[in-house]
Formats: structure tokens, C-alpha cells, sequence
């Protein structure tokens, strides 16, 4: 497997979809849509590889503190099943979109490249420096399709989406710059790839420490989002387009879980287990006002963002404190089968909106009878998202759910439970509020999801339904020796050794 | 046989493959798909499966027989063989090792022998019952897949594969509920009904932890294992730690909780009467004869776990009495004709929560085996009343059917004889066994509540037969001629649950010494309730038991017989319920907004009007405060000479200062 083909596919389409005429909505869906499968061909495979690694090089020194700056890739099985899942969301994303966006569907697929590109390289990078550089430029297409794509208000959308953005991941910055300056008090001579970091990182003071660890949660925290760093997400995912939402919440939100599980943990593990009670009480608070503020919410994309708040908020109050092999093979299936059924409410919902030319709850209905294919997609999708045995779903809420229990005690894992409750009251409501009643006078025109998006959102509907049943192939990914295993470990030992051999 | 139990679900799960494509392809045309196809299909699959537990149940009957003669000839102690299929991991992580599988055991028989028994009758009830409805198809389908799910909930090998059954017939009791969508209170009932058994689910999950920590992380997740463990002496030497009792108690309280949902018992019963909404064959496949009754099959599962949980049992037996009494009097303030089958429902699912709870699992399941046949019958006979009178479901506008519908009649009037407990009907049979057990273990009060209950069971079942029936006819003149006797598809299924209603009860009639159905439990419950303190004292006679039992039927009847039959009648069934009846019906409605809905409302609105507007709030006076400090030094960067030159003499001296102060 050449992890520099899975990262620079993505690039290339994107590329290549800037060199197309775009005049032809039709044969700019075709040509994009092989580009994305394309890209798909190529990083599937990784879902059977296991770990990969590249050669892991030094990308540059930084004058003076002579801190190594490493370039490589690395994946297991976390990082495949992200990486797959990204793959598989794009295609349908850009099917979903050609309603949406119309004649733009062009620079519409080139953004949506870019930003999986970014995701990919977030996903397989060895280095805090490298990790970083994809992070933050993730912001940069995911603003590009709120504010090009959006609806009335993107604008404010898009400025506080950036503005909370980079208020996270500032100090994240800051503590790379910090970090990069610890060897020169040291005297080791360090790299800032993650295994190095490790040991590095044993050197510093507690208190420092603790500054950096805090430095670098915050950015996850934002991109999770936690209570009461949400403020950005509803406008963002409501403002922007759809199809682009979908993304948002389908995998760039999943980097926030992700940066916790490869970074902040094998990193920071004592601090982590020192602010134990911290993350619990974030991740139960976002559970619980997610779902409350979704239960009030009167537009469907909302009540949808804040149902990913919701969901998501149970993985980091399960990984809190030490995580039991339990939480992170729950938090792993989580990322996926919530970044399924996410994604695929937010493309069915966006197709609605055009048949109802509304984003108000109260301006649908109905529909059940008019789009029947769409309404049992639409169903089943919900179901998944409640988490009903038999979905993907319920797995990753049964492990969550137990592992806190197992951690704190009956109390807190009935709060965490409430959830099962709380999930099956907004999302039902939203059911209801779409698909039953009488069809209102704009959804009453008889028309039913177009056959190639439906053909687009099956798969994810039959993969959440697969992997109810057989999750092994996501939980056996998740090993509890994760934490321990950071990638590039055995390379990098390789890499020096090979150094100290030639001199240099 | 074992490699064929994954049959059982699968067959009426194909079914709903099949309906659930004709319907969606059907969708779009103006009949809708062919109903004649989607009957067969809808009945065929269940029907399969019927026929395939039969061959199960007999084969499995003979293996034990042979196993039992070993035994006996070898004066072995072998175990008695169940059928099993694993079918490979399902949940594995860290500690949790759950496999998916399914066992057959007698009490899973007994149970598929109804569920897939009288499953298929109300099948073939429903091809006629919605012949006319545009989602005939649709209908079917979501019927096979309760009936897969209910399938899955009774042939699971562990709880958590009990548990996928037992939220998937959740699930299709919501898409039946709310199945005439088009009506928004419908879908709110359905609503209603998924919301409160989410909480009770929520229990049955954190108590398998509770349990799970008790037998410890290495005991596999089956009900063999859970079984083996509190059948273990040496383990039950451990039960004796106040601390793992505690855990215990908590654990099985949680787990009842999950029944109490289910089951619609107090205090998650509010569901059950609004789940009316629904078509009436749903009401008496689901919300009667089969899924309401998963509590008490849960409880009968794992009875060897509940009979070392003391507290719990008095709680269950308490909370099957109340939930009895007080449904049997809120079914006697009914005037729609299927609230007061629903009541009677609740009220009936108390008195197996009262066998079970004072530590007769037999009987309590035996309850539910009768119960399926009468109260099908009722609610299939009530949706015959229904569809004879166009839709007409309040029993003030009906009246002297009897003549107009025989069939009908004679069958509601197997279930009335049934349910009031006369001789030799299966009520008769299974209540006087729950009555009789009651006194023996339970103690007098509790004996002297069920006996009340089955006294007003009896006033308000013999009012409703009046109301329908035996009164002169108060049915609309358009409707008047419209009535008529149902089609074949109705009455054949109506005729095999009465003839059923009658002779259920003889599966275990102690009287006359046919005590089949106990047998067949007693590998299930028989430790259990073995190992429950022995009795001190012999009660009466069983005998006298029977008759007084009886004697509450005929006074109940009399009673009613006084009340409606006489020219009082029309007083007490014109106008809406009264007040106090109002409230005695929607006393829990009110506590759950109490203590669920209005702490949710009021926590949400303020999170949505007052939380997310302070952070904003935040998130602004920050902005403004950056704003600020940038108009502040803008203000420097004016590019004017006169400030320049102050700001440049102003650095210079400064600089000099310095300089001075480095110099001296």
C-alpha cells in the first residue's frame, strides 16, 4: 500500500475537477464522480491492511533549535476506517449536491476534494507539526463551502465557524512552538514526530505539561464540539449547503474524537487521567444540552447538529480518565457509524429542502406519501441514528455506555443512558415532523428522491445494517494496545539508527 | 434441528422483504401493489414458521424423553438437551464477549408455539380486516417484521440478543401505532409508546451490567451460563454479601423496569391504552397476545436470578396487584370499545406480574398462554364489531348485535367466559391458579386484591358484552343496515381462537389433574421456584379456592347484569367520562409530565433561550473587547506629524532613560 497515492489521489481529482469546463452540470457529476471513485479505488484497500507505514524522513530542521521536522504517513486501523469512510462519503456527497449547487457543482466537487485531501493527511500524519499544517488547513475549503454553497446568513455562519477555529487551535500552535524550544534546555536532540514526542514530553515539567496538554485539547474540544464551544456548529451546519454539512459532521467533526484518541491520550495520559472528571462533565454536559437543544430546535439542520454534538459528547465522556479497551473500540465505531448516519440525514435532508424550498420543520410533512423511497431511507437512517439493535449504532452506544458505567459507577451511567431516551425523542420528532401529517402545499408536488442519489445512499444504509451485526472488523481495528502503538514508532528507531550509521 | 433455528426468524423476515419491496414498488401507482400477493406472501411466512416450531417442539419433546429414560436407566444426571445455534461473535471488546445465537428450550417453544400460532391467525384476520386499506402491503410487511423481532426476542441465547428482539418489536409496535399516519395524534401515540419503553429499555441494559458485574466479566452472556451460575451453590454462598445482594436487588429492579415498559405496567403503563390508535389486528397480535407479555416471558427467563432477589419479587408481586386493580376500575370508566380491552389488558399482564412477583413462574407464564387465546379472540371480535359498524368504536352507539352477528358474538363470548374465570373456561384455569398461588406465598391482602380485581374483571367484560350485545340497539340508522358478519379471512381465525379460548385452560387444569403445561417448565423454573422457603401451612383447599373464585365471576356479573341491563343503562354511559373518571384514567399520564416531561421541557427551554444566548453573550463582549483595543491603538498609528513626533520623542526618551540607568 502507497500511502503517498491514498493521500495525493484526493489531490489530484481535485486538480483535475479544476481543469473541467463545468458548463455541464451532467457530464461535471459524471466526470467528478469517477474522479471520486476513483479516489475511493484507491484508499479502500486500507480497511484490509492493518498498519502501514512510509519511510519516515526529516521534511526540515528549525534554524537554531535544531528540532527535526519529520514527513511520513502512517495509518492502522483507526485512521483506515476514517479514511474509508471519507472515501466513501464524498461520492454521495457530490451526487446530493448537484440539486443543490447546480452549475457549480464543479467547484463545488474541487472544494470537497481539497477538504479530503486535508482530512487524509490529518489522518496519516506522524508528526504534531505535520498533523497541525492538515488541521488547520482543513478550515480553509470547509469555509469556502459555507460561504460559497451557503444559504441567507453564511457569512456570520462562516466567520464564527473560522473564528472558533482558530481561537482553538491558536494555542495549539502556540504549544507546538513550546515544544519545538524543550530540547534546547534538554539537550535531547528531538523530532517533533509523535513517538519522539513521547519521550520528549517525559522530560517536561508537570506544570508545562499541563499547559501544553490544555493547549492542545482545546482544539479538539472546538472541533468536537463540547459544550460551550458549540456555538459555531448549528449556523455552520444549517448556513452551509447540505452535502457540505455532511462532511463537516461526518468526518472533519470525527478529527476532534480522533485527535483525542492518537494525540491528546499516548501523549498526555496522566494529565488526561488527572482532568478525568473535566472531560466526563464536558462530554455528559454535551450530551445532555445537545439533546435538549435539539429537542427545541424548529429547523431540521439544526436539530441534526445538534444531535452530532450529542452523540459525539458520549465518546469523549467514555474515553475520560483512563479508557478501557471497551471505550476506545466503542469511541472507533462511533466515528463511523455516527459519520454514516449523520452524513446521510444531512443528504436526505438537504434534498427535502429542495422539494419544500424550506429548512423549517413545520414547512414539511407528509412526505411519507409523496417520496415513499426517501421516507423509508430517511427512517431507516433515523433508526440507525437512535442507535436500534441492529445498526452500528447501538453497538457503539452499548460499549460507550457500558465502559462509563464501568468507570463511574451506576449513577453517571444512567445520565450517559439518558441519551437512548433523549436520541429517540428528538430525532422521532424530526421523523415525524418530515414524514407524517398531511403533505404541506409545497411538499405536496409528488416527486421522490432522484434514483442516482437513492443509489448513492443505500450503501450507507446497508453498511450501518452490516456492521450492527458484524462490527468486528471496526472493534478488532481499535486494539487496547492503540494508545501504545503510535505509528512510525518502529521507522523512526529504524531512521536514526540509519543516521547515526552514514554520520550525519 | 439445531443448524435450522435461524429459520425461525428468518421466514417471516423474508416475508417483510418481499411486502416491503411490493410495497415501495407499489407505491406510486393509484391501488397500490397486488393484494392477493402480499396476503399469501404475508401469511405464508408466518405460517412456515409455525409449522417449522411444531416440527422443533416435537422433535425436541422426543429427544428429552429418551435423555430423561437414559437417565432414568443409567441413574445418570445428564443434562436435559435444549436445541442451540451459535452463529458467530456479535459484540467483542476488552471485557465484553457477546456472541449472536439463538436456543430452543421448552419455554422458547411454548412461546413461538403461540406467538407464531396466533401470529399467523391474525395474519390471515388481517388480509380481510385491511382489504380495503391503500397500505395493505405495508401493513403486512410491518406485521412479518414484528413477528421476526418477536421471534429474535424469545429464541435469543442471551439478553442482548433478547434485547435486539425486544427494541425491533418496540420499533414495529411504533410503525403499527402510527401506521394511519396521515393523522398526527396517531403518530404521537406511536410516539408515546417508543419514548416509554426507551426509559424502560435504558433499565434493561444497566441492569444486564449490574448482572454482568455480579456473575463476573468471564461468565459468557447467555442464559445458560446466567442460569448455571445462580444454580451454583457455592456462588449462591456469595449472594449472601449484603453489598452483592445490593447489587442484585438493584440490578433485577432495573431489569423489571425494562418489563414494566413492555409489559405496560406501573409506572410505565400510559402507552398501552393510546397504542389503540393503531389497526385493531395489531392491537391483539402486539399490544395483547404477544409482545406486552416479552416482561413476564423476561421474568420467567430468568427466573433462577429474580428468586434471590427477595425485595424485587415483593416489589413485582405489588406492582402486578396494583397495576391490576387499578386498570380493571379504569376499564369499567371506558366507553371506547378497544380502551377497554386495553385496560383489560394491563389489568390482566398485573396478575401475571402477581404470580410471578410471589414466586410462581409457571403460573404466571401459564396466564400468558390463555390470555394470548381469550384476548386475541376479544380484540378480533371487537374488530369485527368495528368493521361491521363502519369504523364505530364507542359502545354507546352499538347494541343488540348478537343476532345480527353470530359468529362474532359466539366467539367474544368464548373470551368473556374465559376472561371472567366461569368453569372450565381457560381463565377459569390459569386466574384461579394465580389466585390460588397468591394466597399460599403472596399472603392474604394480596390475595384479597387480586379476588377484588377479578370481581370488577368481571363487572366491566360483562358490561362491555351488555354495551355491545345484549343491550337494544342505540347503532346509527346509516350504519344500521350497513352491518354485517365479517369475511371468511375474519371469521376463520375468529372461530380457531375461540375454540382456543376454550381449551387452553386445560393445559393445565389441577382439578383434573392435567398438569402438561407445568411439565414442560419444570427444567426451566423448577430450581427457581424449589428453592423459594418452604410453606409452613397448608391453605385451603383447592377446591374451595376454585369457588370462591367464581363466586367473584357470577357477582361480577350480577353486579353488571343490575347495573346496564336494567333501565338505569342510559344514565351512566351518556356523556363523557366524569371527572373523577377522567382522572383516575389519566393519573399516570400526569405523573410521567410531572416527573419526565415537564423537567425535560423546562431544562430545554431554558438551555435554548438562556445558555446558548449567555455563551453568544460571551463570544461578544470578547469581540468587542478585541474591537476596542484595536480603536485604541489605531488611534497611535493616526499618520499625522504632530503625534508622530510626540511618539517618536516620547520612545527616544525612553531610550535614553534606559541608557542613563544601564550607564550609572
Amino acid at each position: 500500500m502507497n500511502l503517498h497515492l491514498v493521500l495525493t489521489a484526493p489531490l489530484v481529482a481535485a486538480v483535475l475537477t479544476f481543469f473541467l469546463s463545468g458548463k455541464d452540470t451532467l457530464s461535471t457529476l459524471r466526470t467528478t464522480l469517477v474522479l471520486a471513485f476513483a479516489v475511493a479505488g484507491i484508499s479502500l484497500p486500507l480497511l484490509a491492511a492493518g498498519i502501514v507505514t512510509t519511510d519516515i524522513h526529516t521534511w526540515f530542521q528549525l534554524p537554531i533549535l535544531g528540532t527535526k521536522i519529520r514527513w511520513g504517513l502512517a495509518t492502522d486501523g483507526v485512521s483506515s476506517w476514517l479514511i474509508g469512510l471519507t472515501s466513501v462519503l464524498v461520492p454521495v456527497a457530490i451526487v446530493s449536491a448537484r440539486q443543490l449547487v447546480g452549475d457549480r457543482l464543479r467547484d463545488f466537487a474541487a472544494a470537497v476534494f481539497v477538504l479530503q485531501t486535508l482530512i487524509v493527511g490529518a489522518l496519516l500524519s506522524v508528526d504534531l507539526l505535520q498533523f497541525y499544517g492538515f488541521f488547520e488547513a482543513m478550515l480553509l475549503p470547509a469555509t469556502i463551502l459555507i460561504t460559497l454553497f451557503g444559504g441567507r446568513d453564511r457569512r456570520r455562519a462562516a466567520t464564527l465557524f473560522l473564528v472558533f477555529s482558530l481561537a482553538g487551535s491558536a494555542p495549539m500552535f502556540v504549544a507546538i512552538w513550546w515544544i519545538a524550544t524543550i530540547p534546547a534546555s534538554t539537550g535531547l536532540a528531538a523530532s517533533l514526530d509523535f513517538h519522539s514526542l513521547q519521550a520528549l514530553l517525559a522530560h517536561a515539567d508537570p506544570a508545562t505539561r499541563n499547559l501544553l496538554f490544555w493547549a492542545i485539547s482545546l482544539a479538539f474540544l472546538v472541533k468536537l464540539p463540547v459544550v460551550p464551544l458549540h456555538l459555531w456548529q448549528a449556523d455552520a451546519y444549517s448556513e452551509g449547503p447540505a452535502a457540505g454539512s455532511a462532511l463537516l459532521t461526518g468526518v472533519m467533526a470525527k478529527i476532534g474524537l480522533y485527535g483525542f484518541l492518537r494525540i491528546v491520550l499516548p501523549l498526555f495520559p496522566q494529565e488526561f487521567e488527572a482532568h478525568a472528571n473535566v472531560f466526563l462533565g464536558l462530554g455528559l454536559a454535551t450530551v445532555l444540552a445537545g439533546a435538549l437543544l435539539a429537542l427545541r430546535q424548529r429547523e431540521a439542520r439544526r436539530v441534526l447538529a445538534f444531535s452530532s454534538l450529542s452523540h459525539l459528547g458520549l465518546g469523549l465522556a467514555a474515553l475520560a480518565g483512563k479508557p478501557s479497551p471497551e471505550a476506545i473500540a466503542g469511541v472507533t465505531l462511533l466515528m463511523v457509524a455516527h459519520g454514516l448516519s449523520a452524513a446521510a440525514l444531512f443528504f436526505l435532508i438537504g434534498t427535502a429542502e429542495t422539494w419544500s424550498r424550506s429548512r423549517h420543520l413545520d414547512d414539511f410533512g407528509g412526505l411519507a406519501k409523496t417520496a415513499p423511497l426517501f421516507a423509508v431511507l430517511f427512517a431507516l437512517v433515523a433508526l440507525a441514528s437512535v442507535g436500534l439493535p441492529g445498526t452500528a449504532g447501538f453497538v457503539a452506544e452499548f460499549l460507550l455506555i457500558f465502559s462509563i458505567w464501568k468507570a463511574w459507577g451506576i449513577l453517571i451511567g444512567i445520565v450517559a443512558g439518558t441519551t437512548v431516551i433523549l436520541s429517540a425523542a428528538y430525532t422521532l420528532r424530526m421523523v415525524q415532523k418530515v414524514l407524517f401529517g398531511e403533505p404541506t402545499s409545497e411538499t405536496h408536488v409528488s416527486q421522490d428522491l432522484p434514483a442516482d442519489q437513492a443509489l448513492a445512499i443505500v450503501p450507507l444504509v446497508v453498511a450501518l445494517i452490516v456492521f450492527g451485526f458484524m462490527p468486528g472488523p471496526i472493534l478488532k481495528a481499535a486494539r487496547p494496545d492503540l494508545l501504545t502503538r503510535l505509528p512510525s514508532a518502529q521507522a523512526t528507531v529504524l531512521e536514526d539508527a540509519a543516521h547515526v550509521a552514514t554520520g550525519r | 434441528m439445531n443448524s435450522l433455528l435461524w429459520l425461525l426468524p428468518a421466514l417471516p423476515a423474508l416475508g417483510f422483504a418481499i411486502n416491503g419491496t411490493l410495497s415501495l414498488s407499489g407505491a406510486k401507482t393509484a391501488e397500490g401493489p397486488d393484494r392477493g400477493l402480499s396476503g399469501f406472501v404475508g401469511v405464508l411466512f408466518p405460517l412456515l414458521s409455525f409449522i417449522l416450531t411444531i416440527v422443533l417442539w416435537h422433535q425436541l419433546g422426543q429427544e428429552r424423553e429418551t435423555a430423561r429414560l437414559l437417565n432414568l436407566i443409567l441413574g445418570a444426571h445428564e443434562a436435559v438437551p435444549a436445541w442451540s445455534q451459535n452463529l458467530g461473535d456479535w459484540i467483542q471488546a476488552g471485557d465484553i464477549h457477546i456472541g449472536f445465537g439463538f436456543r430452543f428450550d421448552q419455554l422458547t417453544g411454548i412461546m413461538l408455539l403461540f406467538i407464531t400460532g396466533i401470529g399467523t391467525l391474525i395474519h390471515l384476520y388481517s388480509v380481510g380486516y385491511m382489504a380495503h386499506d391503500r397500505g395493505f402491503a405495508r401493513f403486512m410487511a410491518y406485521l412479518n417484521l414484528f413477528l421476526a423481532n418477536m421471534v429474535v426476542l424469545v429464541l435469543g441465547n442471551g439478553p442482548i440478543v433478547t434485547f435486539l428482539g425486544w427494541e425491533g418489536v418496540g420499533l414495529c409496535s411504533y410503525l403499527l401505532i402510527g401506521f394511519w399516519y396521515h393523522d398526527e395524534s396517531n403518530g404521537a401515540a406511536a410516539k408515546k409508546a417508543f419514548l416509554v419503553n426507551r426509559v424502560g429499555d435504558l433499565g434493561f441494559l444497566i441492569g444486564i451490567f449490574l448482572l454482568w458485574k455480579i456473575i463476573g466479566s468471564g461468565t459468557p452472556l447467555t442464559y445458560e451460563a446466567i442460569t448455571a451460575w445462580f444454580r451454583d451453590a457455592a456462588h449462591l454462598a456469595a449472594l449472601k454479601d449484603p453489598a452483592v445482594l445490593t447489587l442484585l436487588t438493584t440490578s433485577t429492579l432495573l431489569l423489571f423496569l425494562g418489563c414494566t415498559g413492555k409489559s405496560a405496567q406501573i409506572p410505565l403503563l400510559t402507552w398501552l391504552p393510546d397504542a389503540m390508535a393503531g389497526p385493531t389486528p395489531v392491537s391483539a397480535l402486539i399490544h395483547a397476545a404477544t409482545m406486552v407479555t416479552s416482561g413476564v416471558f423476561l421474568l420467567v427467563r430468568m427466573s433462577d436470578v429474580f428468586v434471590h432477589a427477595p425485595v424485587t419479587m415483593h416489589v413485582i408481586a405489588w406492582v402486578g396487584a396494583a397495576t391490576a386493580a387499578w386498570a380493571a376500575i379504569t376499564g369499567f370508566f371506558q366507553n371506547d370499545i378497544k380502551k377497554v380491552l386495553a385496560y383489560s389488558t394491563v389489568s390482566q399482564l398485573g396478575f401475571m406480574f402477581l404470580a410471578v412477583g410471589v414466586g410462581s413462574f409457571d403460573a404466571g407464564l401459564f396466564h400468558v398462554f390463555t390470555h394470548a387465546f381469550f384476548k386475541a379472540v376479544l380484540f378480533l371480535g371487537a374488530g369485527s364489531v368495528i368493521h361491521a359498524l363502519s369504523g364505530e368504536q364507542d359502545m354507546r352507539r352499538m347494541g343488540g348485535l348478537a343476532r345480527k352477528l353470530p359468529v362474532t358474538f359466539a366467539t367474544m363470548f368464548a373470551g368473556w367466559y374465559a376472561i371472567v374465570g366461569l368453569p372450565l373456561g381457560a381463565g377459569f384455569w390459569s386466574k384461579d391458579l394465580i389466585l390460588e398461588k397468591t394466597l399460599e406465598r403472596g399472603g392474604p391482602v394480596l390475595y384479597a386484591i387480586a379476588l377484588c380485581t377479578a370481581v370488577v374483571t368481571a363487572v366491566y367484560m360483562t358490561r362491555m358484552m351488555i354495551l355491545v350485545f345484549w343491550s337494544p340497539s342505540r347503532v346509527a340508522h346509516d350504519v344500521e343496515h350497513h352491518v354485517h358478519e365479517a369475511p371468511a379471512t375474519m371469521q376463520i381465525p375468529l372461530l380457531l381462537l375461540g375454540i382456543g379460548a376454550w381449551i387452553s385452560g386445560f393445559a393445565w387444569a389441577e382439578m383434573a389433574h392435567l398438569d402438561w403445561f407445568s411439565r414442560q417448565l419444570l427444567d426451566v423454573v423448577g430450581t427457581a421456584q424449589a428453592s423459594l422457603p418452604e410453606l409452613v401451612h397448608e391453605g385451603p383447599s383447592s377446591m374451595l379456592l376454585a369457588s370462591v373464585g367464581v363466586s367473584a365471576a357470577v357477582i361480577g356479573i350480577l353486579a353488571a347484569w343490575g347495573l346496564f341491563k336494567s333501565g338505569r343503562f342510559r344514565e351512566t354511559s351518556t356523556g363523557d367520562l366524569s371527572a373523577v373518571a377522567r382522572s383516575w384514567t389519566l393519573a399516570f399520564d400526569g405523573l410521567h409530565t410531572l416527573v419526565g416531561i415537564w423537567p425535560v421541557s423546562v431544562v430545554s427551554w431554558v438551555a435554548d433561550n438562556w445558555i446558548n444566548p449567555l455563551l453568544m453573550a460571551f463570544v461578544r463582549i470578547f469581540a468587542w473587547t478585541v474591537e476596542a483595543i484595536g480603536w485604541v491603538v489605531r488611534q497611535t498609528q493616526r499618520s499625522r506629524l504632530r503625534v508622530g513626533l510626540a511618539w517618536s520623542a516620547a520612545g527616544l526618551a525612553l531610550f535614553l532613560l534606559l541608557l542613563a540607568r544601564d550607564l550609572l
